[in-house]
């Protein structure tokens, strides 16, 4: 069974136009499907309605499930969907990275993912012992013990842990992208719904993001890559849809 | 108590013609608003005074709450057009919130805590409703313009946390409880400086028709705690009814049913 299976998703806008022509297409686990289309033509549009963010027809289901039954704040922190543009709660990196943490949706699938195995809410069952601690980060371990993982994230992309204590308002874009896809990183979800992660930094940083996408991948996740370079698609994208 | 005749009331017009003289000096061109105004003012007091003489005579159950009704209405009609940002359904939770505090507060202070006697002697009713109407509302359409403005402006953020897996309650805590906040300070700064920056209207009438300032003052003091509790109230539920107009089942923040009032 696909990981994550969208069919026949529309968007209308309120013009009564179409954001974007139907789409239908699966991601299976361990997958990055490449989401290529000029500036405007709906690919963010199209993410955020996979996410259920917007009003949308048509059918979206992670491990067979939908949002309904899942429960839609579950459903979202399975299925992540992450802004181009990053965007932070007023207060410092931290107060941002606590907050996402402390969601009820986040107890509810730490608590899951200790019953429901073999799931999307079993994600830790499929990864290697290291990434357990991703899953029991997810609101039921204090943040001191989630803190050094935040920090190994932050490394990853390279940011120095003293991000941390600065406020996210000071961030440049760049620093704010890569801060915003460390937070995602740390809920480790199923799947990844990724806008143009690497439009504002340079390509040293670019591949460090690439490779934590893919050891992502590599340890049972998937994820939609939003994206205006081709050569990236070609180096991360098991498939590439063109968005009309 | 002295008794005023229209003369003096003529008298006490020219004071508002010394404010259409400051306007004139100043070039502000406010004259034939001012005059407007006061004229608005003098033709609804009159009116209200010749209704509230006949409905106080009349003390009849259907007319005091009819009266009552026509206040609540327009109170609600004038919080919900101060906000800058509206969206429909609004005037119909301003209604409700308002008459559901309102009568309730005015119940309380007339039946448990006055303890009048017949319990919907108007005399009592009506003014105290009044007095918690003229202040809810302006907690309540402060409370209603923080709101619809986060709502609008820090739409991103917002969907920022609801992606990020946060209910739709997490996601919009923040700015209600600061809509709350919002609405409750005009409240808490008047309790604050009340009797010494200001006499309150209550007190004052009470005091000029002849009362002991200390028993004006206990009423004032009952009011003013009603007016907290229906402000705190008030500003809580009418949070609460745009929360759930504008976030759907699916845990959404819908931005689009917000406008800008032109």
């Amino acid at each position: 069974m696909a990981r994550l299976s969208v069919r026949n998703l529309e968007v209308v806008l309120p013009t009564n136009r179409a954001a974007f022509s139907a789409q239908s297409f699966e991601l299976g686990v361990g997958e990055i499907l490449g989401l290529l289309g000029p500036s405007g033509c709906g690919k963010s549009t199209l993410l955020r309605a996979v996410a259920g963010l917007i009003p949308s027809t048509g059918d979206v289901r992670l491990d067979g499930r939908t949002a309904d039954e899942i429960g839609w704040p579950r459903f979202r922190r399975h299925v992540l969907y992450v802004h181009q543009r990053p965007l932070f709660l007023p207060g410092t990196v931290e107060d941002g990275l606590l907050r996402v943490l402390s969601y009820r949706s986040a107890r509810e699938v730490s608590s899951a993912s200790t019953m429901e195995t073999g799931t999307a809410t079993g994600m830790a069952t499929e990864t290697e012992a290291g990434d357990v601690r991703l899953t029991r980060a997810r609101g039921s371990v204090p943040w001191p013990d989630t803190r050094p993982r935040a920090i190994e994230l932050l490394a990853q992309v390279g940011l120095d842990a003293s991000i941390l204590s600065r406020p996210a308002d000071s961030l440049s874009v760049g620093e704010g992208q890569r801060a915003a896809l460390v937070r995602a990183f740390l809920i480790a979800p199923p799947v990844l719904l990724l806008d143009e992660p690497t439009s504002a930094l340079d390509v040293g940083h670019r591949d460090r993001v690439e490779a934590l996408l893919n050891d992502h991948v590599r340890h049972g996740g998937a994820a939609v890559l939003v994206t205006h370079d081709a050569a990236q698609a070609e180096r991360l994208c098991a498939s590439v849809r063109s968005v009309v | 108590m002295v008794i005023l005749s229209v003369f003096d009331v003529v008298l006490a017009s020219g004071l508002v013609v010394v404010a259409g003289l400051v306007s004139l000096g100043l070039g502000l061109r406010l004259e034939g608003r001012l005059g407007r105004a006061a004229l608005h003012t003098v033709v609804q007091l009159l009116l209200i005074g010749h209704v509230l003489r006949w409905i106080f005579s009349a003390e009849h159950v259907v007319l005091i709450f009819g009266m009552m009704l026509v206040m609540v209405v327009a109170a609600a009609r004038s919080a919900v057009q101060r906000p800058s940002r509206t969206f429909r359904g609004v005037f119909g939770h301003a209604l409700f919130t308002l008459l559901l505090t309102g009568f309730v507060a005015t119940m309380t202070v007339t039946h448990l805590i006055i303890g009048v006697e017949p319990w919907y002697q108007p005399r009592y009713l009506i003014p105290l409703l009044g007095m918690i109407l003229g202040n809810s509302l302006t907690g309540l359409s402060l409370c209603l313009d923080h709101l619809l403005e986060a709502f609008d402006r820090d739409r991103a953020r917002i969907e920022m946390e609801l992606a990020h897996g946060a209910s739709r309650w997490e996601a919009a805590k923040a700015p209600m409880r600061e809509a709350v906040r919002k609405g409750l300070m005009p409240t808490i700064n008047t309790m604050t400086v009340v009797g010494i920056v200001s006499l309150p209207g209550l007190m004052t009438g009470q005091i000029l028709a002849g009362a002991d300032p200390v028993v004006a003052v206990m009423y004032q003091i009952v009011v003013m705690f009603m007016i907290a509790a229906t402000s705190a109230l008030g500003s809580m539920l009418i949070c609460v009814l745009g929360f759930r107009a504008l976030f759907d089942r699916c845990h959404r923040l819908r931005a689009e049913r917000v406008w800008l009032r032109v």
